[in-house]
């Protein structure tokens, strides 16, 4: 389908593929909106409209054929999501935090300019604003919906890109919607998808068929929206302003959550009762030698469970696609993953030197091992941050995780023992500078590797 | 429906089908340079002074190492060309790379051993060079088993292609590692690389290289037509079945 209107167009999609698994999902469409349109594509289960939405907002990459966001700019370029408003299938929402707080995040992410008066107006449009700070996790679907629609047009986006935005709404919310949208985004082009061709014409949208891929069919005349030029209210928030929103916004969710720190706090504690209990019977001159032992095995896996999880929870929540049409450099997404992972492998090996010289009483609790401790925690992060980011697509990542993780990890490993053993006069002290060089040398490597690479892992 | 013409159809082949010029000319040089390696390696090569006999494992152990180094070399390449250009031909060429790497880096280890059992008395070592490819192996298992636990073709070709590249990195940062730790912990040591090689060894070195570096070649272009079958049989599959949702 051609565009019908002679303006460049806001959004369009040029003869795009999309192969999921061994299926074209997308079989060759071709889409374009004239600013200020409202289209709603409607078709069956599996005719290929969410795969659409996301192939819009960048969130999978086409094997053949073109995206382009206002601007002419593809989705890949994050200023090009800067007007950009996304609704995925699951609202991306942390259960943790409260509606206000997860809107409070998305202004900062997307650069919302006067983002407090903005996030009560997009909470009283929506109805949730004697509920916004309740926990999400608290509310019904419905209402986790609503705030998803909140959320994606937030930054009052010259595009939306909305998947079934009535979808777990009561009555009165689906008669809200064209209120929602006149209010929130009231120049926006909306792409949305639907079962209800009802909800197509209440929002006045030219309806655009899709079945098995292709699109067959359209009607409907294009909607009288006001042409838009681009996002007035947000800017693109700075990379280094952005990181920080992430680490901070995961730090809050653990510090509610609780779902990371107390387990690996337990799991270093038993690591080194049970392992100070194995090795009773033989402890004697080589207990300082056993005590380094425990301290960086536990390290090692109290990181790589932590890894584990850092993208997964992320993923399976919905929450990565909403950071990643975010207009912001993905890379910036595994800086953050990996400051919450090295700031948490570092207080638990620190609280391990602690929990070790009192139960081994040797006196590992030192200047140098808590320098090491904080210098390996970096350095392993870095190499798990980008691996948890590879598997988060896997089966059975748990199983998976420990193989990828453990043989790279190696050095860091070393490194730290040569240090501690060092520190504990086991053996000469003189060497640890070269194992600090090495554990720098690998941290400046990964994270090098990682802000490269991870780009390139996040949109497959 | 529509009857499905054959010329629409990938034209039928056998893999490696020695009618193929390229397969001939690569099964020729495999058989009269793994031919050759076999007589110099028992023939040709004198026996050695002090490991009489037990010695010429060495020319599998030796070829078998470089080809993992070089494999897994291959497999960096494949990996960042994939990121960069996007075809899956450099994926696959990573994937096959990295699977016959394996297999000679496990080659290398099993070799290695049985020549230590024999020489120094023990099946293994903690010696820098045997703890780095043995790690090395772990690098490469790990990103066989990533590939095998991602069902979506394209995000296995992409997170693969990121491992591949982390994986290259991470070896010599391995090796240097524990090369430092030995020293750092000085043991007695066990090999003796006192000595240099007569010339019927090296030269019977050199040719065993050359040979499995061929038979390199070889498992590696089979693999990558196999895997192109594959992924040509999947396309073939997809098709029929579009066919089916538009004829329907």
């Amino acid at each position: 389908m051609r565009p019908s209107q002679a303006t460049s167009p806001a959004i369009a999609a040029d003869d795009l593929v999309v192969r999921l698994g061994q299926r074209n999902v997308l079989r060759g469409v071709s889409l374009a909106l004239a600013p200020g349109e409202r289209v709603a594509v409607v078709g069956p289960n599996g005719a290929g409209k969410t795969t659409l939405l996301r192939a819009l907002a960048g969130l999978i990459r086409p094997r053949r054929g073109q995206v382009s966001l206002p601007g002419g700019r593809g989705p890949a370029e994050p200023a090009a999501r800067a007007g950009l408003g996304y609704l995925g299938h699951r609202p991306s929402l942390y259960p943790h935090l409260s509606a206000r707080e997860n809107l409070a995040f998305a202004a900062r992410l997307h650069g919302v300019a006067d983002g407090a008066a903005r996030i009560e107006a997009a909470l009283s449009t929506v109805g949730l604003a004697s509920d916004a700070n309740r926990l999400v996790r608290d509310y019904s679907r419905g209402m986790q919906q609503r705030l998803g629609l909140a959320l994606a047009l937030l930054p009052e986006p010259a595009v939306a890109l909305l998947d079934e935005p009535d979808a777990s709404l009561d009555a009165a919310g689906v008669n809200d919607l064209p209120m929602m949208l006149d209010a929130l985004a009231p120049r926006a082009t909306v792409l949305f998808s639907t079962h209800d061709e009802r909800v197509a014409r209440a929002l006045g949208a030219r309806i655009v068929r899709l079945e098995a891929g292709r699109i067959s069919g359209a009607t409907g005349t294009a909607s009288s929206g006001a042409a838009s030029d681009s996002a007035a209210r947000a800017r693109p928030p700075g990379f280094a302003h952005a990181v920080w929103a992430m680490i901070a916004k995961d730090a809050r969710v653990e510090w509610r959550a609780r779902e990371q720190v107390p387990t690996l706090l337990m799991f270093t504690l038993l690591a080194a009762v049970v392992f100070d209990m194995a090795f009773i019977a033989v402890l004697g001159s080589e207990v300082a030698a056993v005590a380094v032992g425990v301290l960086w095995i536990s390290v090692l896996l109290a990181a790589t469970l932590a890894g584990t999880r850092l993208f997964a929870t992320e993923h399976e929540r919905g929450t990565l696609d909403g950071l990643l049409v975010a207009p912001v450099d993905p890379s910036g997404i595994y800086l953050a993953k990996f400051a919450l992972l090295a700031l948490e492998t570092a207080f638990v090996g620190i609280a391990q030197l602690v929990f070790l010289s009192l139960l081994l009483n040797v006196s590992l609790f030192q200047v140098s091992t808590i320098g090491a401790v904080v210098l390996a925690a970096t350095a392993i992060s870095a190499i798990l941050a980008l691996q948890s980011s590879l598997v988060v697509n896997a089966r059975a990542r748990e199983m998976l995780m420990p193989l990828l993780a453990i043989p790279p990890a190696v050095p860091v490993l070393l490194a730290g023992v040569g240090i501690t053993l060092g520190a504990l006069e086991v053996t000469p002290a003189g060497q640890q500078g070269a194992w600090f060089g090495l554990l720098a040398v690998i941290a400046v490597v990964f994270l090098t590797l990682g802000t490269v690479l991870y780009p390139q892992a996040a949109r497959t | 429906m529509r009857q499905v013409r054959t010329t629409e159809l990938p034209r039928p082949r056998r893999l490696g089908a020695l009618r193929e010029p390229a397969n001939a000319a690569l099964y020729a040089a495999l058989l009269l340079s793994m031919g050759l390696a076999i007589f110099m390696a028992f023939v040709f090569a004198p026996a050695e002074r002090v490991q009489a006999e037990v010695y010429r494992i060495l020319f599998v152990h030796v070829p078998s190492a470089w080809l993992a180094f070089f494999a897994f070399g291959v497999v960096a390449l494949g990996s960042v060309m994939f990121l960069i250009r996007g075809k899956s031909r450099w994926d696959r060429l990573a994937h096959a790379s990295a699977e016959i790497g394996v297999l000679f880096t496990t080659l290398c280890l099993v070799t290695g051993s049985i020549w230590g059992r024999s020489v120094w008395g023990v099946w293994w070592q903690w010696d820098p060079r045997l703890t780095t490819t043995l790690i090395m192996w772990f690098i490469y298992v790990s990103y066989l088993a990533l590939r095998s636990y991602i069902d979506d073709p394209n995000a296995r070709q992409r997170m693969a292609s990121v491992l591949g590249i982390v994986g290259v990195v991470s070896v010599p940062i391995v090796w240097f590692s524990v090369e430092w730790w030995r020293s750092l912990h000085p043991t007695p040591s066990i090999t003796n690389p006192g000595g240099g090689m007569p010339a019927e060894m090296l030269t019977t070195l050199l040719v065993s290289v050359a040979a499995f570096t061929v038979f390199y070649v070889v498992l590696v272009r089979q693999r990558m037509q196999l895997e192109l079958a594959v992924a040509e049989l999947g396309s073939l599959r997809e098709r029929l079945h579009e066919r089916n949702e538009d004829s329907t």
